[in-house]
């Protein structure tokens, strides 16, 4: 790993168009400014890793249990007196595909 | 893509589908820890509702559970950059479909939503992403069958009905 020793107010530029510049430093913290490209997504590591671990964990699921789960929460809908506001997310309808 | 707008894909789960142009989705950075695969089926069996199916097209065993958060959390709030709405080519939430990943663990009821890297889609386009959201107070583990926090559960107002 390269390590280098910066300054409040210093940079370092990754590349061409990646420039991180330390904006203060208190104590343990450390501010960074990133300005890079919008196409780059920059993401705190430990979030990132978060999701990528959950999204494995959510890959190939055992699913057979998948009506009765959605009949338990029929019910729990049936029970609460629902007056929210319904989401527009029903853009994939009923589109729909029995498994064969 | 066949001329009717239809397309056959293969999948461990469904075995041989076809699948709806319109339903396929395409991740130009593919899921976070899946880089590589970038088209998905969404496919919305009624039994099953409100769960649906991710299904790959490039990975026929790879499939995922999706909800919509909103279904659950309707106090779920999303505040985007608009660079970040940029990269499925949409200027306003409001036109966008959002979806968050399940994961079912042995204990089906302690089933969980990831609210911390939902879905982005343009549905006129079905450009996709995975975002990760900047917002502490969401996490990757909310449970979809537990009492709903009340930061979550939608302003009282709203709840009274229009």
């Amino acid at each position: 790993m390269l390590v280098l020793s910066r300054k409040r107010d210093e940079s370092i530029i990754v590349g061409d168009n990646v420039v991180i510049t330390i904006i203060d430093i208190k104590g343990e913290h450390v501010k960074l400014g990133v300005d890079a490209p919008k196409y780059i997504s920059i993401h705190r590591k430990e979030v990132y890793e978060a999701i990528q671990a959950e999204n494995l964990a959510a890959s190939r699921p055992e699913a057979q249990n998948l009506e009765s789960l959605a009949k338990v929460l029929a019910a729990k809908t049936a029970q609460s007196d629902d007056t929210r506001p319904k989401p527009r997310a029903a853009a994939f309808p009923a589109r729909s595909k029995q498994p064969q | 893509m066949s001329e009717s707008g239809t397309m056959k894909i293969r999948t461990l789960r469904f075995g041989e589908l076809e699948v709806a142009e319109s339903d396929i989705i395409l991740m130009d950075e593919g899921l976070l820890g899946f880089p590589g695969l970038h088209k998905y089926a969404i496919i919305a069996d009624p039994d099953q509702a409100p769960f649906i199916w991710l299904q790959s097209i490039e990975e026929p065993d790879l499939a995922f559970v999706v909800v919509d958060p909103f279904l659950f959390f309707p106090g779920y709030q999303l505040s985007l950059k608009p660079q970040e709405l940029q990269t499925v080519n949409l200027e306003s939430i409001e036109q966008a479909v959002i979806l968050t990943i399940v994961v079912i663990p042995l204990n089906p009821m302690d089933i969980t939503t990831n609210l911390r890297g939902p879905l982005i889609i343009n549905p006129a386009n079905n450009k996709a992403r995975q975002l990760v959201l900047l917002d502490e107070r969401y996490h990757t583990k909310h449970f979809l069958l537990r009492d709903i926090p009340p930061e979550l559960a939608g302003k009282p107002e709203e709840a009274v009905g229009e």
